[in-house]
């Protein structure tokens, strides 16, 4: 309990938040609607419940950033899983100097490359028959003109074809909308960088997918 | 601070690319997070996060080698308990010997160092 307080307050250190402010955010009950930093003051002073409030506002951004990452495969959910655990234990590390949210997909992009490592590594003690030959998607017609599953499995390959660090800008700029920037600052990369390596992971799609469903057609 | 090149480019490529195509990427990881998530994510969150989190390679092997052993030691432990009994049956019984209670649970013999020094010329005319 002296522990979490002590945490607590270095915490609100880094925010630059006096104690009596820190006591009324801790006296606060908290739900669905409370702020990030009552959340996580509470989280650190032992409140299971908060924590699970954060985990389930996160949910979306970390399971999405992961599946992006990995593909659909088992091990997603294991990685979703530690990616909370890793927030669990290191949330007290928390500056506040950029959102929680860019903490939480900070996470989700090392562990997700963290087991895009594990998983070569694991490759070459595989033995060549345990590979799929083709990628369990289902097949239903779509608007596209051709079947969803081999639209799908067509998409999926040329992701997985990107490199992890080109893979990683087109799943945080294109698939969860965050900015240039941001993605700079998640990946601890300079801007420019971000740039190089969306235009090269989207150059890559477009020899993949074809130029037409790729570009735009203005 | 960007220079404004750089946001040009960061413009220049994305209004490049169809929004059929982000719209299909975007739909292909949303459809695949929810057929490869089990349910309840959270509620599985939370349940690890009450499991002891200090599991390092070490413990890990210590729990697989008591798992392991449990089924030796507890026959082990049966065996040392059916000796101890049958020590203290017998040797009261039998023996004439005053000996004290852990002589006997450990099947020890009457000897004292005196008594093993102690010659008997008789036993060996």
């Amino acid at each position: 309990m002296l522990q979490a307080s002590q945490s607590i307050s270095a915490w609100f250190s880094h925010l630059s938040v006096d104690s009596t402010e820190l006591t009324a955010v801790r006296n606060l009950p908290v739900s669905i609607s409370s702020s990030e930093s009552s959340l996580i003051a509470a989280t650190l002073d032992g409140n299971d419940h908060a924590f699970r409030i954060l985990v389930e506002r996160f949910m979306d951004e970390v399971s999405r950033t992961v599946t992006g990452m990995l593909g659909p495969v088992p091990e997603v959910d294991d990685v979703v899983q530690e990616v909370f655990i890793k927030l669990h234990g290191s949330i007290y590390s928390f500056r506040g100097d950029a959102s929680l949210k860019t903490f939480v997909v900070r996470m989700a992009i090392n562990k997700s490359l963290d087991a895009l490592r594990k998983r070569k590594r694991t490759m070459w003690l595989k033995p060549w028959t345990d590979f799929p030959e083709s990628d369990p998607i289902s097949s239903d017609r779509t608007d596209f003109g051709i079947t969803s599953g081999e639209r799908r499995t067509q998409l999926r390959r040329a992701v997985n074809k990107l490199p992890d660090n080109q893979r990683a800008v087109i799943v945080l700029r294109l698939i969860e909308d965050i900015s240039t920037e941001e993605t700079a600052r998640i990946l601890d990369v300079p801007y420019g960088t971000v740039l190089s390596r969306l235009k090269r992971g989207l150059d890559r799609l477009r020899i993949d997918l074809g130029d037409s469903t790729v570009l735009s057609e203005n | 601070m960007r220079t404004q090149k750089q946001k040009e480019s960061d413009n220049k490529y994305l209004s490049s690319l169809s929004d059929a195509f982000v719209h299909e990427l975007r739909h292909l990881v949303e459809t695949e997070r929810n057929e490869t998530m089990m349910s309840m994510p959270a509620e599985r969150v939370m349940r690890a996060l009450r499991r002891p989190q200090s599991w390092n390679t070490e413990e890990v092997w210590l729990a697989e080698l008591f798992s392991w052993f449990r089924p030796v030691f507890v026959a082990g432990l049966f065996v040392v308990i059916a000796l101890a009994f049958y020590n203290i049956q017998l040797l009261s019984n039998e023996n004439e010997f005053e000996q004290s209670a852990a002589e006997m649970v450990f099947g020890l013999p009457p000897v004292t160092l005196a008594s093993a020094y102690d010659i008997h010329l008789d036993d060996h005319p």
